[in-house]
Order: C-alpha cells, then sequence, then structure tokens
C-alpha cells in the first residue's frame, strides 16, 4: 500500500509544500505542476514526487491545477500571459523596459545578467527572452545559445544599439538562434508587434 | 510610475557623464589602455540605449556617434589620440544638455 505524499520539500529553499499552499506551475513544461510558494522555484524536475503529492493532495490543488491548465491552453489567455524575462544589465533600460512590457499585457521578471537570466530559466522558463546584447561577463547572443541549450522551445530576442547591420541579424539567427532582433533604443510598437509574432 | 523612471533617469544622467569622465581622465593618462577604452564605449552604449527609451533621441544619436569612435579604436587596434579624447570630453559636454 502507497503511503499519501502530504507535502512536498522544495529541493531549492527547503520550504514545505502543501495543499493549503501548493500553487500551479506556469512554467511551460507538461510535467510541471506545482511552484514553492516561497521562492517561486518549479519542482518540474521532480516530477514523480509532484505527481504522487497531487494524487494525495486536496482537490482543491487538483482544481486549482486544472483551472491553470485550462486557462493556459486557451489560445487568448495564454497570449495574454506569456512570461517575459528582461535582461540587461543597465538597471533603467531594464525597468523602463519591464514597465512597458507589463503595460502591454504580459508578465515579466528581470535579471541584472546572464548568469542571473540562467538560473532563472533554470528554475522556471519564461516564454520568451528579451535581452540586451552588450552585458558584461557574458554577451546577449551567447546567452540566447545557452538558453537555446537549455530549452529551444523558449523565445529570444536581442536588443543592441551596435550591432544593428542586417547581417548581424542574420548571424544571431543562424549562429546564436534567436527569433528576433530589435534596435536599440527600443521602438516600444516595434516590441509589441515582435512579442505578438512570438508568443 | 512612468514620471518616477523619468526623473529617476534625468537624476542618474549627471552621475553616468560624470563616470565616462572619470574614465576619461585614465585614458588620457594611459591610451593605449583598452580596458577603460572599452568601459567608456560601454558607458557611451548604455546612454545610447537609455537616451531613446527615454525619449531623448538626441542624446541617443550624440551618444552613438561617440560609441563608434571608441569601436573604431578598438576595432583598428590603435592607441586613442588625444583628438579622439577631445573629441569624446566634447560629446560628453554636448549630452549634459541633449538630455
Amino acid at each position: 500500500m502507497t503511503l499519501p505524499v502530504t507535502s512536498l520539500l522544495c529541493p531549492s529553499c527547503g520550504a514545505e509544500i502543501n495543499a493549503l499552499t501548493a500553487e500551479v506551475c506556469q512554467c511551460i513544461a507538461a510535467h510541471a505542476t506545482v511552484i514553492c510558494p516561497s521562492c517561486r522555484s518549479c519542482l518540474c524536475r521532480n516530477p514523480a514526487a509532484v505527481s504522487a503529492f497531487l494524487r494525495s493532495a486536496s482537490s482543491e490543488v487538483t482544481v486549482r491545477l486544472n483551472r491553470e491548465r485550462n486557462r493556459r491552453e486557451d489560445p487568448a489567455n495564454a497570449a495574454r500571459l506569456a512570461d517575459v524575462l528582461i535582461v540587461d544589465d543597465d538597471e533603467e533600460i531594464r525597468d523602463m523596459a519591464a514597465y512597458r512590457v507589463e503595460q502591454m499585457g504580459y508578465r515579466v521578471r528581470t535579471a541584472t545578467g546572464a548568469a542571473e537570466a540562467l538560473q532563472m530559466i533554470e528554475q522556471t522558463s519564461p516564454d520568451i527572452v528579451l535581452t540586451d546584447a552588450l552585458m558584461p561577463l557574458m554577451d546577449g547572443r551567447t546567452l540566447c545559445r545557452r538558453i537555446k541549450d537549455l530549452n529551444p522551445r523558449i523565445k529570444v530576442v536581442i536588443m543592441t544599439s551596435l550591432y544593428t547591420a542586417p547581417r548581424y541579424k542574420a548571424e544571431a539567427h543562424r549562429v546564436f538562434g534567436a527569433d528576433g532582433y530589435l534596435a536599440k533604443p527600443v521602438d516600444f510598437p516595434v516590441l509589441e508587434a515582435t512579442l505578438g509574432k512570438l508568443r | 510610475m512612468n514620471e518616477i523612471l523619468q526623473r529617476r533617469f534625468r537624476e542618474r544622467l549627471p552621475v553616468r557623464l560624470h563616470e565616462i569622465e572619470i574614465r576619461l581622465n585614465r585614458l588620457e593618462e594611459c591610451p593605449a589602455d583598452h580596458g577603460v577604452l572599452l568601459e567608456i564605449m560601454r558607458g557611451f552604449h548604455s546612454l545610447a540605449g537609455i537616451g531613446g527609451t527615454y525619449g531623448c533621441h538626441d542624446l541617443t544619436a550624440r551618444a552613438r556617434v561617440s560609441e563608434l569612435i571608441c569601436l573604431d579604436v578598438l576595432e583598428g587596434g590603435r592607441t586613442v589620440s588625444a583628438a579622439d579624447v577631445a573629441i569624446l570630453r566634447e560629446a560628453v559636454l554636448s549630452l549634459a544638455t541633449a538630455a
């Protein structure tokens, strides 16, 4: 006889997740089901434990899970709620971009650099990553390639004020796998159109 | 929110320009130091990006020119000249009034 699994321990922060605190996962992995309410990390890397927990958890969690699934599968909702990660080492550009993209109806997270972005992506995959090209330690094009290695389903748009010639755009797509390439300063209506095509 | 961000941008602009000026001083002492020049280029690059984001397109245009001057020296592998530094200093002054 299998014992019911009434709680999970978050592998990232150690917090206990039970039927009352469990939140449905919003990442794009099909088997992902629960996120930690304390640190927001996704438990999608442990599908067996999550599945056992959900079988034992209260109906409330199951209802929430189904509601979230339905919402994501509805094309209109999926589009409106797409998750965008903005990566820029410049706080002022990052904040303004986050503000404007949020106004466009997306859910937005931000990262100050490539390393932080990769860490965040490993925990919860965004739908779209909008990254600066020129950043210290790791540039946006290398970040793009790393993201595609991690999860090819994530769309990546590179923003640059320097490499705007068409040959760079072609290279960004061919070599680094970028899905979009925008000139900085960002023209927000153009950005909105670009994000709209990708979601 | 937009007003708060705009105000912060205008308050920080002199700080950003001052940082570039400090690096230009260092570059004047060591004209072959491409590390400092790269930092200066990043400073202009940042301003070029941020200017337009906050609606200051003149600032973006001027910062872009300065960024390209730095890039030209870096890609050419040459030592920065006194004339280059003078142009970059003038650019910093003009950027202060462009926002």
